[in-house]
């Protein structure tokens, strides 16, 4: 049944049929199906296979990977409800676009991925200063700070990535708090993250998650 | 039958024809450059590169050389066409430059498309020089048109890529290269494609002291293009605190330009200011052009370019924002698109067998590639056919080079899985955009008594189609008003009024721009506009 359930809505996502990828969960759900395993069982696999395909496709087509990504997130907000305990959380990141940028698809894709993880997700929004990251990191006991900038400048900027390590570094939060990056500017140059001193960079919304997930683990483990 | 030793060589532009002489055995090149209208042509007239066409209507030629056999089609050779420097005058002659493309890239503007008068009546007292020329500035194309402000005729109207294209193809990429050190070569660059402009449209019209006359320039534009071409410090629009504001963007004083474009002293160069920074002067103009403020029902406008404008009017106040869409509907990142030039499909229809499809081609031309409206045709066809599923998904991967499109005649162009993706993204924006200001005033789309759509499309989408990819909303027909070259039209109305930027500032002080990055789900919006299907019914709240 579980087979058959995997085969129905990964047809939906492939469509990016969103109402029919809710169809499909929610149909399990009635059948008895546990929304733990619809989560774990069924979207998390098929969205990771998803991305994968459009990796690997020559002629990424962005429309289907933001498609995807929000059907997966919509789909697992609905059955988090259903969840016999409140889900075991992942970690916690707080997330926004850094100052004077106010692009904010690609933090919008990032926290589908990551919400579908079970990652906590803290939106600081568009136009972030420095302060407000840390201070928030701090405030929510985020593991990580996670920063998008879609334009050159503001991704080397002053008030960007570089603003934020420098305020870690004063803190001394460095072991507790990880900073990773992301946006069009960081595909162009792959080295320009170290440039503006952060731990990592991801490539698209999946691949955050991955990268997220990897540097949590670093901050808890003893 | 002339019966002087030199032939007379009429010459017919979009509104008007002046008379060259010339000696027999002269090429009508040669006959055109003492008149300095300088043809394309990259072979510097040696029948080589094509360039130079001009169509013949009537008179006597020497017979097609081979360069000509070569270059043109038994079709076009029979309909008239002539390589300008192949072709010598035998006796008087007459040719139609509707067509024509000049050596600065600037091509005339099809009349069809423009309407012979604007809309309202020229002032009686004309100041200064009496010509005039309008300016639509936008990313990807400029226009201009010039006009004789005594009698309100247009005399010319000219189109060219923006030069700056080279810096990057869209608004936010040539802001970065201006702040990076290319102001100066961003401004220059458009200012001498304006020179130029204004040199071939007074040619065209009167022949070359015709530029003597030109007393008053009127320029529209998005607020990117008018900070850049006046050099304004554009570091301001990529900080956003600016972005609501008003931004200011005068031309220099004194001869700073009028001299190099050849204006007499006394000639004013205005520039119709923008609304903030994400809503320029062409929407105004835009807005004028369609009585959009003139009715008290609700409609909205959609300008659609590289950057997108939206205006939507609620019968008492005027909404609106800006969608940074990118530029695949004026063919730009399309493998197989490109501008309204000749030789753009700008209609597809199925054709008579199998898979073939019927293609409306401009300049009748063989098929070289889609304009936007072509584009919308050949997604929506796919789709029909099942080619496409509406995630934009090809339902079989298709062959290395893209899907066919096969077309009645023989001739096929292709279209590419990343063609179909930015299709998706830019319809997706304006979608998103107009849904958000129709949720901002509590409208919902099935209340618009009028949907104005200006912009690149120009009179030439086929509806049915824009409405199944939901590229636009299920309007009837009856509801959509197609305006091509809006904003120049708009533009020529202000030039052709005395305190004509003031009729664009009555349009501004109603306005209430909707920052784009301010609109609540917008990326939910904006994902659910991405899939190719028609818009849902609003919810009912």
């Amino acid at each position: 049944m579980l087979d058959q359930i995997i085969r129905d809505y990964r047809e939906a996502v492939f469509d990016t049929d969103g109402e029919g990828a809710v169809a499909v969960a929610e149909n399990a759900l009635n059948n008895g199906i546990a929304a733990e395993d619809i989560v774990f069982k069924v979207v998390i696999p098929v969205i990771e296979e998803m991305m994968a395909v459009i990796n690997r496709d020559p002629d990424a087509n962005l429309a289907q990977h933001f498609m995807t990504a929000q059907i997966a997130a919509t789909v697992t907000e609905k059955m988090l409800v259903h969840f016999r305990q409140p889900p075991a959380s992942q970690g916690k990141v707080v997330i926004g676009t850094s100052a004077g940028d106010l692009h904010s698809l690609g933090k919008r894709i990032v926290m589908g991925c990551l919400k579908s993880l079970m990652i906590e997700v803290v939106d600081l929004g568009v136009n972030v200063t420095p302060e407000r990251f840390v201070d928030a990191a701090v405030e929510h006991d985020a593991q990580v700070i996670a920063i998008s900038s879609m334009m050159i400048h503001t991704a080397r900027g002053e008030n960007g990535s570089l603003a934020v390590r420098r305020l870690l570094q004063e803190r001394g939060l460095e072991s507790r708090v990880k900073l990773v990056v992301g946006g069009a500017p960081y595909r162009f140059d792959p080295e320009l993250y170290r440039t503006v001193g952060a731990d990592a960079w991801a490539e698209d919304g999946i691949t955050a998650g991955r990268v997220i997930q990897d540097l949590i683990r670093a901050v808890t483990r003893p | 039958m002339a019966t002087s030793a030199e032939c007379a060589l009429t010459v017919c532009a979009a509104d008007s024809r002046f008379v060259t002489r010339a000696a027999p055995g002269a090429s009508l090149r040669d006959a055109l450059l003492q008149e300095r209208v300088f043809l394309r042509a990259s072979c510097s007239g040696r029948g080589i590169c094509g360039g130079c066409r001009v169509r013949v209507r009537s008179g006597s030629l020497s017979p097609a050389t081979n360069a000509e056999r070569t270059l043109l089609t038994a079709a076009l050779l029979d309909d008239g066409w002539r390589l300008a420097c192949q072709a010598k005058l035998v006796d008087d002659a007459e040719l139609d430059c509707t067509d024509l493309a000049m050596s600065s890239g600037w091509t005339a503007l099809g009349s069809a498309e423009l309407p012979q008068r604007p809309l309202l009546k020229a002032t009686a007292a004309v100041q200064g020089p009496p010509l005039g020329l309008a300016v639509d500035l936008g990313t990807t194309h400029i226009r201009v048109s010039l006009w004789d402000r005594r009698n309100g005729q247009r005399l010319s109207a000219l189109t060219t890529r923006n030069p700056q294209s080279g810096y990057g193809s869209d608004v936010l990429s040539r802001l970065e290269a201006a702040a990076g050190g290319a102001a100066h070569q961003l401004s220059a660059s458009v200012l001498a494609a304006l020179g130029s402009a204004l040199g071939d449209a007074s040619a065209l019209a009167f022949g070359a002291a015709a530029i003597d006359h030109v007393g008053r320039c009127v320029i529209v534009g998005n607020t990117a293009m008018l900070l850049l071409l006046t050099q304004n410090p554009s570091a301001r629009l990529l900080d956003p605190v600016n972005w609501r504001n008003r931004i200011s963007c005068q031309p220099p004083d004194g001869s700073e330009w009028r001299a190099p474009w050849g204006l007499p002293d006394r000639a004013v160069v205005e520039i119709a200011q923008p609304l903030s920074g994400f809503i320029g002067s062409d929407l105004l103009a835009c807005v004028l052009v369609s009585r959009l403020m003139e009715h008290d029902v609700p409609a909205l406008l959609i300008d659609v370019g590289t950057n997108t404008e939206l205006a939507l009017w609620d019968g008492n106040r005027l909404w609106v924002t800006s969608s940074p869409g990118g530029p695949a509907f004026e063919g730009v990142g399309i493998s197989c698109g490109m501008a309204g030039d000749p030789g753009a499909v700008y209609r597809l229809q199925p054709g008579e067998s199998g898979d073939e499809l019927k293609a409306a081609v401009i300049g009748d031309r063989i098929a070289v590639g889609l304009c936007g409206s072509g584009l919308v045709d050949a997604v929506a066809l796919l789709r029909a056919r099942g080619v496409l599923r509406p995630s934009g998904r090809f339902n079989a991967a298709p062959r290395p080079g893209g899907y066919p499109l096969k077309l009645a005649g023989g001739s096929e162009l292709s279209i590419e899985p990343g063609d179909i993706d930015a299709f998706q993204r830019g319809k997706a924006a304006i979608a998103a955009s107009a849904q958000a200001l129709l949720t901002e005033a509590g409208m919902r789309w099935e209340h618009l008594h009028k949907l104005h759509l200006c912009g690149v499309f120009g009179q030439h989408l086929q509806l049915d189609n824009a409405r199944a990819v939901g590229l636009i909303p299920g309007l009837p027909d009856d509801r959509v008003a197609m305006h091509s070259h809006a904003a120049l039209r708009g533009c020529e109305e202000a030039l052709l009024e005395r305190d004509g930027c003031r009729l664009l500032e009555t349009v501004a002080e109603r306005c209430r721009p909707l920052n784009p990055a301010h609109i609540e789900h917008f990326e939910d919006l904006f994902i659910d506009h991405l899939r190719l299907q028609p818009w849902p019914p609003s919810e009912v709240n």
